[in-house]
């Protein structure tokens, strides 16, 4: 029964991981700084 | 204090952001950002021009899902909702529309608006992950 739910868990959390997205890095180029 | 200390210090302000280095010579601002932050390159633009600057061209790295509309690429980003049209080649644009309702990590560049409002296209340049 702790597999099964330990599973569960795990499937979740891995389709949690697929659903999101968001930015890493940006590296902004800037004009006019000193 | 100087210009691109401030710069700095109003970038690092956003949550979500994990590290800013500024280089004064190449003009750059490399911002690393948190997994799960919902920030948009919109608001970095903003706080630079704030200070007095213009923000220029912007190379990204993000993780989104593969959209298709009327077999135009298309990429979703989970944490703000936002929805980029892609400029690709053609490989990469049909590796995209290939790869539809995946999750992919690519690099790509986006050019801020003069006004700053309106949602820029992304000009896709690799799929680093997720292929």
């Amino acid at each position: 029964m702790k597999t099964i739910r330990s599973l569960c868990s795990l499937a979740l959390l891995l389709i949690a991981g697929q659903l999101h997205g968001e930015f890493l890095q940006m590296d902004l180029s800037i004009f006019g700084m000193d | 204090m100087t210009c691109a200390y401030a710069v700095r210090g109003a970038l690092k302000k956003f949550s979500g952001v994990e590290s800013v280095e500024v280089s004064l010579n190449k003009g750059l601002a490399t911002v690393r950002l948190k997994p799960g932050n919902n920030i948009r390159p919109e608001q970095f633009w903003e706080a630079v021009r704030k200070n007095g600057f213009t923000p220029k061209d912007t190379r990204a790295v993000l993780r989104g899902v593969a959209l298709s509309v009327a077999g135009k690429p298309q990429i979703k980003v989970a944490g703000t909702n936002e929805v980029y049209e892609v400029i690709a080649p053609p490989t990469i644009s049909a590796e995209l529309n290939r790869d539809v309702g995946k999750t992919l990590t690519v690099e790509g560049m986006l050019k801020p608006t003069k006004d700053g409002k309106g949602t820029v296209p992304l000009q896709v340049q690799a799929i680093t992950e997720g292929k």
